[in-house]
């Protein structure tokens, strides 16, 4: 038996591999047949000592399928998250606001001032133009009455009395 | 009786599939990705009801294949090797350090064949069958990696 063959065969003995008894025997009765078991284990120990270790958290994850995380909350129907719309709303609210009371309005009491020439000769009961609280365009005096009505205590205003 | 769960098989060969990975790559990034693979087409065969066999030795061909596929896609030289520096006993401990340096310096073909008998157990036919060679030539194969790495590490009583 050469040395190879007889250390092919306590390799072969090593993994559980049907091998010749006998030849078994006959290899490891020399000093080198037992050199070769003793290294071919140290060998196995070291392979069997590696470190080497998947990580902690499993390598695959066969439980729940994967969505990415959400970071906003979101209305179904709506692509806006529901922060960035408050915000919007409220820019809005105040834009209202601020127009609601910076525009000039216009209001029955205020424009009936200098009217055109009357057929009642009724003097406006408001502030004329004379005295200065507003000045009107002609476009917007109020329209010529057509029926002045004129109340004197005392006095009954019924038609036809 | 019903076969084996993907949870199963994941619980009793994750860690070794891993072990074998990365001293087949030399990379732990490189095991991982393959490990994540290995157990996606696990899963994909349970499901479809795929007939198993011998369980190690499949999860085991699926590893061996997906290392295979990755060396031929990306042609690589000699294989990187990350050593890790936690020996675990005393014995051991120099061989350990040199341990991941010799195997990269081996064939790919005995590394091969020498990982998945010490890591994988597997046993010569199943290897043969795996490698797509003879059972004589997984014996030869073996012994020869062996006296290779005993000389490289020179390791003596």
């Amino acid at each position: 038996m050469t040395d190879e063959s007889r250390d092919e065969l306590i390799s072969a003995a090593l993994d559980a591999e049907p091998v010749d008894v006998l030849a078994l025997r006959e290899a490891l009765a020399s000093a080198g047949g037992r050199d070769t078991l003793v290294s071919f284990v140290l060998l196995r120990a070291a392979v069997a000592a590696d470190t080497a270790m998947p990580g902690a958290e499993p390598v695959v994850n066969m439980a729940a399928p994967r969505h990415p995380p959400r970071r906003w909350p979101v209305v179904p129907g709506w692509r806006v998250p529901v922060g960035i719309a408050a915000s919007i709303a409220m820019l809005l609210a105040a834009g209202s606001f601020w127009a609601g009371t910076s525009w000039p309005t216009r209001s029955p009491d205020t424009a009936a001032v200098q009217a055109g020439p009357s057929s009642g000769g009724a003097a406006p009961s408001s502030a004329t133009a004379s005295s200065g609280a507003l000045r009107l365009k002609d476009d917007d005096a109020p329209p010529t009455p057509t029926r002045v009505l004129r109340f004197t205590p005392g006095v009954d205003w019924h038609e036809g009395s | 009786m019903a076969g084996p769960t993907p949870e199963d098989v994941f619980i009793r060969h994750r860690r070794d599939i891993y072990r074998y990975l990365v001293r087949m790559t030399g990379r732990p990034d490189a095991a991982d990705d393959l490990s994540q693979d290995v157990f996606l087409r696990v899963v994909r065969a349970l499901r479809n009801g795929s007939p198993v066999g011998h369980e190690r030795g499949w999860v085991f061909s699926i590893a061996r294949n997906l290392v295979r596929d990755r060396q031929r896609s990306q042609r690589t030289g000699p294989v990187m090797v990350e050593t890790f520096n936690e020996p675990a006993t005393a014995g051991t401990q120099a061989l350990a350090f040199g341990l991941a340096e010799a195997l990269a310096a081996l064939a790919d073909d005995d590394r091969e064949v020498f990982l998945l008998k010490e890591i994988g157990g597997l046993s010569y036919a199943e290897i043969a069958v795996t490698c797509t060679c003879s059972v004589e030539a997984v014996r030869s194969r073996l012994f020869r990696t062996r006296a290779a790495l005993r000389t490289t590490l020179a390791v003596e009583r």
